[in-house]
Parts: structure tokens; sequence; C-alpha cells
């Protein structure tokens, strides 16, 4: 079994990492890899509510999101720094993701066996 | 003791300001394709200097920038090849692409 920490770094909809990304996460966790998953710059605004996809052409893989502990995925870390940046607080976001100092995320890193940068 | 491995201009991509925000003392970054651009801009060279870089020799010639190079007196760029990259890879923990 091994530590898979996914970070995710871009934007919803403007690009396929995101959704690929989730896609690996899932099946990593679903081959019972202990799954990790980091959302840093842009990526932070998948964890908004009230997101609809189809309106930007693209499949709604964030519905998924609220289906993170059923695969047994515990850790999902907010980058406070983008966080801020973009003025989200804590409250806004539609899962209850960590939302942590970049240090913790330094940390998680660290300690993964691998990182996949989505 | 992580390799940060940045492939894209930070003209274009957030990658390597990513990759500064998150990396810790004892990791190393190596820069390849359009991400040896980092190194002519000194407001990069400046977040550098307490890092251990590396970029690939092949890279650097592609683009006629080996003299530019050798103008960067405040850090050290270690300038390596393929081989020496696998070395690196084996040398850290663990690689990560942003």
């Amino acid at each position: 079994m091994k530590k898979v920490c996914i970070v995710f770094r871009h934007s919803p909809y403007g690009t396929t990492h995101t959704r690929e990304g989730i896609d690996f996460a899932l099946l990593s966790a679903s081959f019972e890899q202990q799954v990790s998953l980091v959302f840093c710059d842009e990526a932070v605004l998948h964890l908004l509510p009230n997101q609809q996809a189809e309106l930007a052409g693209s499949k709604d893989y964030v519905a998924v999101f609220k289906a993170f502990d059923l695969y047994e995925i515990e850790t999902v870390l907010a980058c406070k720094a983008s966080l801020d940046a973009l003025g989200i607080d804590q409250n806004e976001l539609a899962i209850n993701a960590q939302i942590v100092e970049a240090a913790t995320i330094s940390a998680a890193l660290a300690d993964a066996d691998e990182v996949l940068v989505f | 003791m992580i390799l940060h491995h940045i492939q894209t201009s930070p003209s274009h991509d957030n990658a390597m300001r990513l990759c500064l925000r998150y990396i810790r003392s004892g990791d190393s970054i190596i820069l390849t394709a359009d991400a040896v651009n980092v190194l002519l801009y000194q407001e990069w060279l400046n977040l550098l200097t307490a890092v251990p870089v590396y970029v690939l020799k092949d890279e650097i010639e592609a683009r006629g920038l080996a003299g530019k190079l050798a103008d960067i007196s405040n850090m050290k760029i270690n300038v390596i090849d393929v081989d020496e990259f696998v070395n690196q890879t084996l040398h850290h923990s663990k690689v990560i692409t942003w």
C-alpha cells in the first residue's frame, strides 16, 4: 500500500488536468492506496458550492467530491494562501477540506511515497 | 530530500512559484524545457540563491543560452546531462513534477 498525494493546481473546467487527477485519485483509492489530496492555487475554486459544470461544457466531476470519504480519502487539504488570495472563506467551501498553511502541505508532500501534480 | 522538476516557463505557468511555496531546505530543483528561462529573470534568481538548481545541458545549448548562464554570478547552477539527471532522481527521496 502506498501513500499517494495528489496535488491540484489548475482552475476548474478550463483544462482537463483536474478531471484526470480526480479519476486517478478515485482509481488509486479503490486499489487500496492511501490517498491524500491537496488543492492549491486556482484549483481551490473546485471547492465552491453551486457549480454547474455542464454550462462550461464539462462533465460534472466536482459532484464526486462529496464521495471522497466513501473512497476512504480522508485527507483533503486546501492551501490557505490560495484561498486568501481568491477571497474565499472556510464557511464557503462545499466540502470539509482542512484549510492549512504551506508548511503543512510541504510536510504532506514529504510524507507521501509518491506525489503527482495535476 | 525532494527533487522538484519544473518544465514550464514562469511567464505563463505558476509551477515555479508553487514549487517555491512548498519547497523545504534539503530539496533541489531541476529545470527542463522552457523552465530554463527562469535563469534569465533576476527576480527568480534572487529567489533561488539558497536552493541547489540543476539544468539540462542540452536544453541550455539548444536555446543558445550557455553564455547567459556564464554571466550568472550570485549562485551556482549545476549544468548536467541526462545521466546525471537520472542519478539525481535516485539520490533524492522522490521527484515531484509540477
